[in-house]
């Protein structure tokens, strides 16, 4: 019997492949003869899709010809729960011993929910599952870039807060000490050394090559290999090894003559040059466009693919037609001219300058569409990889341009930002200006992480106050105290992108008391896990912020209230207007962005019923990327990009749902900067249906 | 001569020491006015205090703040009245200014313009306790401060 399985984790943008492939290689690893294990750690799991079986928290076996494989999808909250439930006494009695809180207070704040919880507890459960098998390998289908990102930082939070709990008990250590009376380690510490034990355990076995293998799925795209050589940076940065690339539906050559095929390529070729510029000496394994394959009968062919020996020289392995003279990194122009884009534009008689008018003429339809009374925050989202941004972008524009007095900011909220690439231009974590003086579009990519430091920083007083008060004894040895308020103040919260984002969206939207910043925001979020999980946040972080209102009340003879009450009960507040905003049909909306395509299908499916339980209003789906070649190969996509357009239609008249169907062009390259970004809004179509 | 001196000095020093204290008194005054009206406030927002009961607290408590500057203000402007050679009852005279800094009712950072006004929306007979808060920027001048002005002419 080995030490353990080994782990092979799949992590890339949405939608880029990676549960496909995840499920791939472990059938064909079980195949082999292994035990194998495969688990889905995104909030929003596809695996079942991809196995094509219902799938839950427990390992569920499947038939295979060889081997033994089981299948999972990570429950974040009753993992986190059980989690809490094994350490809780000792958790209790350390907040008992080393602070002010009492068992009322230390209870309330044990039950709250956390944000976050699935990258929390993604690892610690992960292994435990794991370890209630014999498996000798466990495929790990993770979540997008950012929150895998972070999900790999958790064992490093687990051991601060196993610091923090320690320096908590420490005081307790020394008082027992001081009173003469020989200090026994109890429950408390085991719990303590425990918690620094799993964390240290999931680090090293992030970093140990032999346990754990990272492969990153991209597909040939622009803003896919910008965020590979970003992702992998990060991933190197950690010490974790990335060991191979798989380049996911690269595009073979067209059998005759097809004008978007071959532009196509074109891209494809340039994004593959400029990943082995930007990575050089990895690996990359490129797997040829086909549809998604499903169930383990379909998967296994690419299961076997993705096994396969790599020769050593990685450019031989590009498939003969495509890889072969790759041009430089300059990417063809567009090379198609969209049907509607030279249509007449009605001349009003109107004071504006006439191309601010032909831009507003142009941008109503489908700004119409988006748009309604009163409309404040206007939400995109969906699965990972299907053009949300591009989409939020180019609606972003159609209605700044369509009300030029109307301020509107494009925010992303996705840790693995990619607003400037979509834009063309530096955009970062200060508002900058994307349009002209015409209209007034404004944008940015919000860094979670300054933020959190900005606002620590901010009340850092008040917050070391505040600690001070609700830790006990602060005469007896200030050493102690200062070192868990340090530990504390640092101990970033998990879920701090949703956090931050929604912080930040009040802002904007609220002002304190005079003219609010922007009248409409348009919010391009992390895929969809993570933003229902953000559309969630205002009620978990409303209980956070009463609970700690109620202890700085109770304890207000000890602490002053301050900055940090004050800003505390900002925040309440605004956290209810925008409780109220996202309960608006009129003032909030959600635009669902899909392919044409199974598994992006399924997930619109899930993410529109979540979506009518937390009552937001859907205006429209776009499908993005609609295939609009000629050749035959172009003809069999579109056949079957027709077929799950059939099946959208079905599911909005079964549900007597009212969205419009948007229906955006595949563009090759990718439109990228505000006047191929206009240019591509004009050619969708449904827009004026 | 060196004795009556020290005790000149000493009783000059200890008038102005009580002066001083007595001042900060007030400002200490304050700042409790203000931590009891954010206390207040959270109450509220927690649910723990009824709209009426809070809004008749608020105007008491916003009444006791006007009072604290109000003789503050007083004191101020009825201290050194013969170097006040501005002060002419205009509002922005040392003795407005006074009253006129902390004129925006900021509560340790919470507007209770702006609480009032939100109130106004749900409740805008709750509101009504808080005219000078809610419409008026700048409190209206005492009648302390009104003599002191009189006095610095």
């Amino acid at each position: 019997m080995k030490a353990g399985p080994r782990f092979l984790f799949f992590a890339g943008k949405g939608g880029v492949g990676k549960t496909t492939c995840a499920a791939a290689a472990a059938v064909a690893l079980a195949e082999r003869g292994a035990r194998v294990l495969v688990v889905s750690t995104d909030p929003a799991h596809s695996l079942g899709d991809a196995l094509g079986a219902k799938l839950g928290a427990a390992p569920r076996r499947l038939t295979v010809r060889r081997g033994a494989l089981y299948a999972a999808e990570l429950a974040a909250d009753p993992a986190l729960r059980r989690w809490l439930r094994a350490r809780r006494p000792a958790f209790r009695a350390v907040a008992e011993r080393g602070t002010y809180l009492d068992d009322e207070d230390i209870d309330r704040l044990l039950d709250l929910s956390l944000p976050g919880v699935d990258e929390l507890v993604g690892l610690v459960e992960l292994r435990r599952l794991a370890e209630g098998g014999t498996y000798d390998e466990v495929v790990v289908d993770t979540a997008p870039t950012g929150h895998t990102l972070r999900l790999l930082r958790m064992p490093e939070v687990l051991r601060r807060l196993a610091g923090v709990l320690d320096d908590m008990h420490a005081k307790h250590r020394y008082l027992f000490e001081s009173l003469g009376r020989g200090y026994r380690p109890d429950f408390a510490d085991e719990a303590i050394a425990a918690v620094d034990e799993e964390g240290r355990g999931l680090h090293e076995l992030l970093r140990d090559p032999g346990r754990c293998a990272f492969r990153w799925v991209l597909l040939p795209e622009p803003l896919s290999v910008a965020e590979t050589a970003d992702g992998v940076g990060a991933l190197a940065e950690m010490g974790a090894a990335v060991e191979e690339l798989v380049v996911n539906r690269v595009t073979l050559p067209p059998d005759g003559s097809c004008v978007p095929c071959a532009a196509r390529v074109r891209a494809e070729r340039a994004a593959l040059a400029d990943l082995r510029g930007a990575l050089p000496g990895r690996p990359v394994r490129l797997l040829p466009e086909a549809e998604a394959p499903v169930g383990v009968v379909g998967l296994r062919a690419l299961g076997r693919r993705l096994l396969g020996r790599l020769s050593a020289a990685p450019a031989a392995r590009v498939p003969a037609s495509a890889g072969r003279a790759v041009h430089g990194g300059s990417a063809a122009p567009a090379a198609r001219a969209p049907a509607s884009a030279g249509r007449a534009v009605r001349v009003r008689r109107n004071a504006q300058p006439r191309a601010a008018r032909a831009r507003r003429a142009e941008a109503a339809p489908l700004a119409s569409q988006l748009a309604s009374r009163g409309l404040r925050l206007l939400v995109f989202g969906g699965k990972g990889g299907v053009g949300k941004t591009t989409c939020a972008v180019a609606a972003a524009l159609a209605l700044a341009d369509m009300r030029p007095r109307r301020r509107v900011l494009l925010l992303s909220a996705d840790p693995a930002h990619s607003l400037g690439d979509a834009l063309d231009m530096a955009v970062g974590d200060q508002v900058v200006r994307v349009t002209d003086g015409s209209s007034r579009l404004w944008a940015r990519e919000l860094d979670a992480d300054r933020a959190f430091r900005v606002r620590r920083d901010h009340y850092r007083t008040a917050v070391d106050d505040l600690f001070g008060s609700l830790l006990r004894g602060a005469r007896v040895d200030a050493v102690y105290d200062r070192a868990v308020l340090h530990d504390l103040i640092d101990l970033a919260p998990p879920g701090l992108d949703e956090l931050f984002a929604l912080l930040t969206l009040g802002e904007a939207l609220f002002a304190g008391a005079g003219r609010a910043p922007f009248d409409l925001v348009v919010l391009d979020t992390a895929p969809t896990g993570h933003t229902l999980r953000l559309l969630e946040l205002p009620a978990t972080a409303l209980e956070w912020v009463h609970a700690l209102l109620a202890i700085l009340l109770k304890y207000r003879e000890a602490v002053a209230l301050g900055d940090l009450a004050a800003d505390l009960l900002q925040t309440a507040r605004g956290l209810k207007r925008l409780q109220a905003l996202l309960r608006d049909p009129g003032g909030a909306r959600f635009v669902v962005v899909t392919r044409a395509a199974t598994l992006p299908r399924r997930e619109t499916e899930r993410l529109l019923v979540a979506l009518g339980r937390l009552r937001m209003a859907v205006p429209a789906v776009v499908v993005d990327a609609l295939t609009a070649g000629t050749c035959r190969r172009c003809r069999r996509a579109a056949a079957a990009e027709a077929r799950e357009l059939a099946a959208l239609r079905g599911l909005r008249s079964r549900k007597r749902a009212r969205w419009a169907m948007l229906l955006a062009p595949a563009s090759f390259p990718p439109p990228r900067g505000v006047d191929a970004l206009r240019r591509w809004s004009r050619t969708w179509e449904g827009a004026s249906a | 001569m060196l004795l009556v001196d020290r005790l000149l000095y000493g009783g000059l020093k200890w008038v102005l020491e009580q002066v001083v204290a007595a001042v900060d008194a007030e400002l200490d005054d304050e700042q409790a006015v203000k931590e009891e009206l954010l206390a207040l406030q959270m109450r509220a927002e927690l649910g723990q205090v009824v709209e009426e009961e809070r809004a008749a607290l608020e105007a008491a408590l916003v009444a006791r703040l006007r009072e604290v500057r109000a003789r503050r203000a007083a004191r101020a402007g009825g201290g050194p009245a013969d170097g006040a050679n501005g002060a002419d009852g205009h509002p922005e005279g040392p003795a407005g200014g006074a009253v006129g800094a902390g004129a925006g009712w900021r509560v340790a950072g919470v507007e209770v313009t702006a609480d009032a006004g939100a109130a106004a929306t749900a409740d805008a007979g709750a509101a009504a306790d808080l005219p000078e808060a809610r419409g008026r920027p700048r409190p209206r001048r005492t009648r302390a401060a009104r003599r002191a002005g009189r006095a610095a002419r």
